[in-house]
């Protein structure tokens, strides 16, 4: 089967440059999303998204075609957050120790606006890698074998975090609805 | 503990549940189980719940010029990714003066006459080694010549990635833009 992206991708490769506009625009949302998820910043998420889309530009020759282009240029994006990252100084959380703290102000009516807010929270307390599964798994929906393909985790790896890490979101949500029936 | 391994098991058990990849026997299973556990019914609402809301994420939107900022920045990437002129220039001097440096030790003739290591010099009380051991002859002329060799190599590569590399790229560059 023959992915029209690739048709595009060959024009880029060929030396239509604005082509490439167009894969940009396709992917930016989902590229800086990942990269906001890793690092937590959106100004640097911007800086590295953009990064990593001038890497892909450069290296689009070496693009092989056995899996989708956003599968590989996800992998570059991954890559360049984690190392944006750790040039981030003092800004270190170990994940899975991590302990959910809330505001009182939080303590409001959980309608469904309030819960995705919460869960937002919840999402960004967890491990690092379980956030990354978490994201890409319902972002584009990939299957858990291109997650493994981007992260470089074994699928089975990824597999566990997404579902630990639901485990711990659906946990996290109860002891707030607990919480805000006390209040009641 | 027996118990919390227990419900982390059905949590999973679950999950699969609602990504509705469980086999066909277990899933049966399951429902059967629901049916009958309040418990179990309650939990899988609470699952349900989370996978809803993870399904309603929504992408994070980056600034209006993020795609001009990308095809601005294309051919930047080039110039990040080659060594700084004068880090380049001060390696070459180094790798120079490795070689001005070995060539005057080669011609004083330092090198010329050929040495020995003799093992047995370094092995220490007690002596685990009883045999003796053998010497090692050590040509210098051979390996000081090996290293300017090296070095010289060294130097081209700079040389190509500090000089000619950057001036064919620039050159490249100004004939495409004026095409």
């Amino acid at each position: 089967m023959t992915d029209p992206e690739f048709a595009l991708i060959d024009g880029i490769v060929a030396g239509n440059q604005q082509g490439y506009a167009e894969l940009v625009n396709r992917y930016k949302n989902y590229a800086f999303t990942l990269a906001n998820k890793i690092l937590g910043n959106r100004a640097e998420a911007e800086e590295a998204a953009q990064d990593a889309f001038i890497k892909a530009y450069h290296h689009l020759g070496a693009f092989k075609r056995d899996s989708r282009f956003s599968t590989w240029l996800y992998r570059i994006v991954f890559n360049t957050a984690i190392s944006y990252k750790r040039k981030q100084k003092g800004h270190h959380q170990s994940i899975e120790s991590a302990i959910i703290e809330y505001q009182a102000e939080d303590t409001g009516m959980l309608e469904r606006q309030d819960k995705k807010k919460y869960l937002d929270k919840a999402i960004n307390q967890l491990s690092e890698a379980d956030k990354i599964a978490i994201t890409l798994f319902y972002l584009q929906e990939f299957s858990l074998e291109e997650i493994a393909g981007i992260t470089g985790m074994p699928a089975n790896t990824v597999k566990v975090r997404i579902h630990r890490a639901r485990i711990r979101l659906a946990e996290e949500l109860k002891r707030l609805l607990k919480k805000e029936a006390l209040t009641l | 503990m027996g118990m919390n391994t227990k419900k982390t098991s059905w949590d999973e058990t679950l999950l699969e549940y609602l990504d509705g990849s469980l086999p066909p026997d277990k899933l049966e299973m399951v429902k059967e189980t629901l049916v009958r556990s309040a418990e179990l019914s309650n939990r899988l609402e609470e699952l349900k719940e989370i996978v809803t809301l993870l399904n309603q994420t929504n992408t994070d939107q980056p600034s209006k010029n993020f795609t001009l900022q990308v095809m601005q920045n294309l051919g930047h990437y080039a110039a990040n990714r080659q060594l700084p002129i004068r880090n380049g220039i001060l390696l070459l001097m180094g790798v120079i003066v490795a070689i001005i440096l070995s060539m005057v030790l080669l011609g004083s003739g330092l090198f010329d006459a050929p040495g020995t290591i003799n093992l047995n010099e370094f092995v220490t009380e007690p002596k685990i080694i009883t045999q003796p051991l053998p010497s090692i002859s050590l040509d210098g002329k051979l390996l000081v010549n090996g290293i300017i060799l090296m070095n010289m190599a060294l130097a081209f590569l700079i040389i190509d990635r500090v000089i000619f590399r950057p001036w064919l790229e620039r050159r490249a560059h100004e004939h495409h833009e004026m095409t």
